[in-house]
């Protein structure tokens, strides 16, 4: 069967997605007016993926080495700071540039297995839903309706309760919440693909269903999809902070973002700095995947250029 | 300001202390002579109009046979009189009743005091012992047992009566100091656990669950309680889980004592113009050790848990300027049984080492240690990175308190667990439920410990049972039950204007001053 230029209505169709022939087109080289302000969005994200995947390898000092005579040392900016330390130390004498890194790291990998996770259940969720409809439409849509109603913490609280704490635990806990966000995108998504002239197309020469999932909705899904993965990877990762702050997300003797705000939260009034600079690496993590999530829709979306 | 309580123990006091408290106890006689601590009744003009406490969480249980934290005493022990209380020097102190007399540990004789009413206006007789001790006995109470050993509460008469043991109970006065609170016999179940009504220094007025409690005071409590006098007209306990917001609350006036607060934190209390106050708690911080699993049978490995850890220097840098390493579960002179002459063990990574050689575990351990959820991880992560210095390696399990409490007995919950243990002037109650091997919160088995305990709780005599409290205190560093750490301490923020606030040896928080 012949392929059908997508380009000739998909964009009419889905505003924020990526008519099919624009799609070689993604990766292109920026146009120089806008080289500043992709340097800017994308800095973040370079910069935080540089402190969680090559901090933990080149910072020579120890996440997890106390000295209890050298605890609650100041960064180098303050007066007995130094940058031995540079970001200073812990309540237990533990260099916090060091742990912010791996605790960036372990973030990092929780936040995007969780996003894919969420994204693969999410995806197939919503193209049954809003590709077969009827009774299959309504079963989904109940269930996200459900879920939606169901106190997230709650189920954190549960979870941890009956089967421990984890990183397994935890990004299945993500997945659980999570995968409902990519479910109602890609069904309504897919609601207004399958009207489309192209697949009515499609249909009309003949082509089965599966056919047209897979070679003409789902390519077209695939700009929002992609972008509603980063969005969500900085979610997850405020989400897995926040729930470990809360002793409910990832274990508490495992070096993590959260954990290290929560251990600053005692110390806020005499060793700031603690809390301080984990809540720093997160905002830099959310905010990076977020600026890139939208320098990507923008690279993506005709309409948005 | 910084202050420190006069109860404040160093090494000194400890080596000085031996045998202090047996004698406290010996005489097992309370009478009105020991009142001498008896505080005066405060002017009215010094009665401030609301005092507002931030305790670290709300109570689990009013009903006092079902307290079992210091969260839940404080409430109960400001509303409620017991017969006798403890003074600060351990020994115990008349309250409700007058006199608290035995011979043989088995009869204890009570005069209660004339003219006492609860706060429904009905007067305090000894019907009202009968109904508390009828009370505990009846209730599905994990201390029902400490009180299945009163066979009879014989009511001579209104003020005088006997409580009568099946067998000598030298513990029992402990127990009742803590438990067996006076109610009226208005009192229901219901009331009990939600609505206490009782003759003690304040009356209970609202509780918003999960929120605060309002205490107003009781305006008939002016005969110089030893226990103290009210401190406010109104008394509002909140409940405020995060320390920082313990600390903004005093700062800002929200609140004018706060709880636990971090060692750390106490500067930020003292620059915003309060008083941080510490005080050594007389309670036991240690990890305790499942010898029903391998290779914690091993006395060795027990020992090697012991050698491994620096306590004391932990002790010194993150819970506070009181805080002792311990020889044993005894925290201080002032409770039964502290052997000032025991030594703890010493910090010695090689001999840890050199004992799991010994046992066979030349390649280490791998094992579980439990926490509660909320408590402070610091301490425990500073122990388990010694203890890996000496190929003990140990991973935190965090389980919520309901569940960690639940998790004493359980075979299959981690065999280590970091805990506390309050109060303990008199240790009968941890040591027969947490250390004897038929205790129901035990996983310990040792038969000679087993011996000196069912022998010290049977004993008359209080020296003699100090004596034998001393010996399971050296058998115990033998055969480890747990890893010994330090003395429980309690640290408080205080604002100026309750400077007479008083804290107390077992961590109650009660609106009261001496």
């Amino acid at each position: 069967m012949a392929e059908h230029p997508v380009s000739l209505s998909s964009g009419a169709v889905i505003k924020s997605g990526v008519p099919g022939s624009d799609r070689n087109r993604v990766f292109r080289n920026p146009r120089p007016k806008v080289a500043r302000r992709t340097l800017g969005q994308l800095s973040l994200i370079v910069l935080f993926l540089l402190l969680a995947l090559v901090g933990p390898l080149v910072i020579p000092m120890s996440p997890t080495s106390q000295n209890l005579a050298g605890r609650l040392l100041p960064p180098f900016w303050l007066e007995g700071g130094s940058w031995g330390h540079p970001f200073g130390t812990d309540g237990l004498g533990r260099d916090l540039l060091a742990r912010i890194a791996v605790g960036s790291r372990s973030s990092l990998i929780i936040s995007v297995m969780a996003a894919a996770g969420s994204g693969l259940i999410g995806v197939t969720a919503g193209i049954l839903a809003g590709f077969l409809g009827g009774l299959t439409d309504r079963i989904i849509t109940m269930l996200v309706e459900t879920l939606l109603a169901v106190p997230f913490i709650t189920v954190g609280i549960v979870v941890t309760a009956t089967i421990g704490q984890s990183a397994t635990n935890l990004v299945l806990l993500l997945i659980f919440s999570g995968w409902i966000t990519h479910a109602r995108i890609v069904r309504l998504q897919v609601q207004s693909l399958a009207r489309a002239d192209f697949v009515l197309a499609a249909s009309a020469l003949g082509a089965n269903r599966l056919h047209i999932a897979t070679r003409h909705i789902l390519p077209n899904l695939a700009p929002v999809i992609i972008v509603v993965l980063f969005q969500q990877a900085g979610s997850m990762l405020l989400w897995s902070a926040s729930l470990t702050y809360l002793g409910i997300g990832m274990p508490v003797d495992q070096v993590t973002l959260g954990g290290i705000i929560r251990e600053g939260q005692e110390l806020i009034y005499t060793a700031w700095w603690v809390s301080v600079v984990g809540g720093l690496a997160i905002a830099l993590a959310v905010a990076g995947f977020n600026l890139f999530a939208d320098w990507l829709q923008r690279r993506i979306d005709p309409t948005l250029r | 300001m910084n202050r420190f309580t006069e109860a404040r123990v160093n090494r000194r006091d400890l080596v000085g202390g031996a045998g202090v408290l047996g004698m406290s106890l010996a005489a097992a006689r309370v009478t009105s002579a020991q009142a001498a601590q008896v505080a005066s009744p405060r002017a009215e003009e010094d009665i401030a109009s609301e005092l507002v406490i931030d305790l670290s969480g709300p109570p689990d249980h009013l009903d006092p046979a079902l307290t079992y934290s210091v969260l839940d005493w404080s409430i109960v022990h400001a509303v409620y009189d017991a017969l006798i209380d403890f003074g600060e020097d351990g020994a115990l102190v008349p309250l409700a009743a007058e006199t608290f007399e035995t011979d043989d540990a088995v009869t204890f004789r009570v005069k209660l005091r004339e003219g006492m009413t609860f706060h429904d206006g009905s007067p305090v007789t000894t019907a009202a012992i009968s109904r508390a001790v009828r009370h505990l006995q009846e209730t599905d109470s994990q201390i029902a047992d400490l009180f299945r050993g009163i066979t009879e509460v014989r009511e001579i008469d209104e003020l005088h009566a006997e409580i009568i043991n099946s067998e000598p109970s030298g513990w029992l006065p402990s127990q009742i100091a803590v438990w067996l609170v006076l109610f009226p016999e208005s009192a229901t179940p219901e009331t009990l656990a939600t609505k206490p009504v009782g003759a003690g220094p304040y009356i209970f007025e609202s509780y918003e669950q999960g929120s605060s409690i309002t205490l107003v005071r009781n305006q008939a409590y002016t005969w110089g309680s030893p226990k103290g006098t009210p401190l406010a007209e109104r008394v509002v306990y909140r409940f405020v889980p995060e320390s920082t917001t313990r600390i903004a609350d005093l700062s800002t006036g929200t609140a004018h004592i706060i709880t636990d607060v971090p060692i750390d934190q106490a500067q930020a209390i003292d620059a915003a113009g309060h008083m941080s106050v510490t005080t050594p708690i007389l309670g036991t911080t240690f990890i305790r050790i499942a010898t029903d699993v391998a290779p914690f049978d091993d006395p060795r490995v027990r020992q090697a848990l012991n050698f491994g850890v620096d306590a004391q220097a932990i002790a010194e840098a993150i819970v506070g300027p009181n805080a002792i390493r311990l020889a044993s579960f005894f925290p201080d002179p002032r409770g039964l049984g502290f052997d000032a002459a025991l030594e703890p063990f010493a910090y010695d990574p090689d001999r840890a080492r050199s004992l799991l050689e010994d046992a066979g575990l030349s390649d280490g351990i791998d094992a579980e240690i439990e926490i509660v959820a909320s408590s402070r991880t610091d301490v425990v992560e500073a122990l388990i990175a010694q203890l890996q210095d000496v190929g003990i390696r140990l991973k935190i399990v965090a389980s919520e308190l309901a569940a960690f409490n639940q998790g004493w007995p359980e075979p299959s919950a981690p065999p280590l667990r970091y805990a506390t243990w309050r109060p303990m002037y008199d240790p009968h109650t941890f040591l027969s439920l947490v250390v004897d091997s038929s205790g129901f919160l035990s996983r310990f088995s040792d038969f000679d410990a087993d011996e000196l305990i069912r022998a010290a709780a049977v004993e008359p005599d209080s020296e003699v049972r100090a004596q034998l409290y001393q010996q399971l205190g050296v058998h115990l560093q033998e055969q480890p039950a747990g890893i010994y750490l330090w003395n429980v301490t309690a640290s408080y923020g205080v604002n100026n204007e309750f400077a007479s606030w008083t804290p107390r040896g077992d961590q109650y928080v009660l609106p009261l001053a001496k």
